[in-house]
């Protein structure tokens, strides 16, 4: 049977009625093929959400998921709920010296199967390591485009002391996650500096912090983080706000001083810091009774009572397992206004919560959108 | 043409009382039509059962033939094999208006007659057969290594593509080169 003498639309079906996995490992096949997978299945390639690397820093096993939009959403709602349907490929460390090898953007790579035959898995040899993540990550580019999301995710850092260099791959278009505990090896700053400053600026930061711990450097690339999440419920920890550079910010602490709060939301006013912030919530368990007063404090303004403000949400950035997650939605009377470009940010407060979702409208704008 | 007319046994020809939608709807004669592939071997058909083709139900809808006319002029596919438009003659009297089912297992299970039926079912136009057929092709690389594939598929390597590419561009040259020769000489 010779693929290449059916019409172009036989073959087309043919892929389409195939998985991800085998069309993998067709595209491994020559650059030909490749290009007819990458030609034909642009369409049915826009419904993968994200490729995600879990790597395994203990044996150094990387799975390799994709998340197609057109499977149901309740499959993604746990990472644990990720099953060998969804996987790609393995990439595991080589223990045995056999080959099968197969070119990958230029670069031979040895591959097998799992055994139910799945999904493929490639090994690599430590040395070559870099390399072979490199080559698969680009061969993914090559077949898959770079529209969707290619996120490297390296969840529950904690006290494995031995493991503590992070290895993270220079991988193209690669957003990188991290869940870290502040406790143990990483209580110690200089371990906390030395991991970030050896890894890329972080799309996702996920912090739960066990101990008190010294001043961070306010230029650590750990501030650089698109979105951030720290949860210290037992400890009353440091401002972590103050340098945060990013754009979506969640604190659920023991306490925040009331200056902290006042002193983010004039230096926001101001222009000075937060210019790419988009939404900062903070809940605050204990000495929260400021925070019914702090409007007055923040200098606010207020749409008109009697009529219905609009509702900021956005697509929630801090959870990497909750891919369709909105921020909690504000809709508030109460806002303020930045003066360096008439920015609104909206501003909510609850019992123990402050929100503060900023719009990408200037104050008229936003005022329009009032009911 | 030796006009053998054939009703096998598993494409007996549709017989009238045994056309499910002729239990409900009133009673219309069916009409039949001739079909033959390479080995001129004649199948008699229902029009209800080619309503599956695309391609011969656009031919039949307007021709109004009679019985003898039809039979006078059975449709010729030239480009099929027999056992193969035997196949697909089989597959469309047993799916006669019926819903197809979401599978098919009984398709060939040999490559060279999947390939063959491939190629006359998207010729006829019969998008369900179509469908099960691309199915099962695709089927045969499931788990297998892309050296695997490459022997079942008969895909060449990166280094045959980029010969035979050197060679249709080289045969290319010399065709644009026989004709520019052959119309300098007709202008002499």
């Amino acid at each position: 049977m010779i693929l290449s003498k059916y019409p172009n639309l036989v073959q087309k079906e043919i892929l389409d009625h195939m998985k991800y996995p085998d069309l993998l490992l067709l595209s491994f096949v020559s650059k030909n093929m490749k290009k007819l997978i990458t030609a034909s299945q642009k369409k049915r390639f826009k419904s993968i959400r994200s490729i995600e690397y879990e790597y395994d820093r203990v044996d150094g096993t990387c799975v390799v998921y994709f998340l197609d939009e057109n499977k149901p959403l309740t499959k993604y709602h746990k990472r644990s709920s990720k099953t060998d349907d969804d996987m790609l490929m393995r990439i595991v460390k080589l223990e045995e010296d056999e080959n099968d090898n197969f070119q990958a953007n230029g670069k031979m790579i040895d591959f097998r199967f799992s055994d139910d035959y799945k999904y493929p898995t490639a090994c690599y040899v430590e040395c070559d390591k870099e390399n072979v993540f490199q080559s698969i990550h680009n061969h993914f580019l090559d077949v898959f485009g770079n529209a969707i999301e290619y996120n490297w995710e390296s969840p529950g850092w904690r006290n494995s002391e031995e493991f503590f260099i992070p290895f993270i791959p220079k991988l193209k278009n690669v957003s990188f996650c991290i869940s870290m505990y502040l406790d143990g090896h990483f209580s110690d700053v200089r371990h906390f500096e030395n991991f970030f400053s050896l890894s890329p600026v972080a799309k996702t930061i996920q912090l739960h912090v066990k101990r008190r711990m010294g001043p961070f450097n306010p230029d650590s690339k750990f501030y650089q983080a698109e979105a951030i999440h720290i949860a210290t419920p037992l400890i009353h920890s440091r401002d972590f706000l103050r340098h945060f550079q990013g754009r979506q910010f969640s604190l659920n602490c023991n306490r925040y001083e009331k200056s902290n709060l006042i002193d983010f939301v004039n230096r926001w006013k101001s222009g000075e810091a937060f210019q790419n912030l988009e939404y900062a919530q903070i809940r605050i368990i204990y000495n929260n009774r400021y925070l019914h007063r702090i409007f007055n404090e923040i200098g606010v303004k207020y749409i008109d009572a009697n009529r219905q403000p609009p509702t900021h949400a956005l697509r929630f950035g801090f959870d990497w397992c909750y891919k369709n997650r909105t921020t909690h939605p504000i809709t508030s009377h109460a806002y303020v206004v930045r003066e360096t470009d008439n920015r609104v940010a909206s501003v909510q407060i609850s019992v123990i919560s402050f929100l503060f979702g900023v719009w990408d409208k200037t104050e008229e704008e936003f005022l329009e959108m009032v009911e | 043409m030796s006009s053998t007319e054939q009703g096998t046994s598993s494409a007996a020809p549709a017989e009238p009382t045994t056309a499910p939608e002729s239990a409900a709807a009133p009673e219309v004669p069916e009409s039949f039509y001739y079909v033959h592939g390479k080995d001129k071997v004649v199948h008699k058909v229902s029009a209800g059962a080619l309503q599956h083709s695309a391609l011969i139900h656009g031919m039949i809808s307007n021709l109004g033939y009679t019985e003898e006319q039809a039979k006078a002029n059975p449709f010729p596919f030239e480009n099929i094999d027999g056992d193969i438009l035997q196949m697909v003659v089989d597959w469309c009297n047993q799916h006669k208006g019926k819903p197809t089912p979401p599978e098919d297992t009984n398709l060939p299970k040999q490559k060279e007659k999947l390939f063959d039926l491939v190629l006359a079912v998207n010729y006829l136009e019969i998008k369900e057969l179509l469908t099960y057929c691309c199915k099962q092709v695709a089927m045969m690389v499931k788990g297998k290594s892309p050296e695997e594939i490459r022997e079942i598929w008969m895909i060449p390597t990166d280094a045959e593509d980029e010969a035979a590419e050197k060679e249709a561009k080289k045969r290319a040259g010399k065709e644009a080169a026989g004709e520019t020769a052959a119309a300098a000489g007709d202008a002499k």
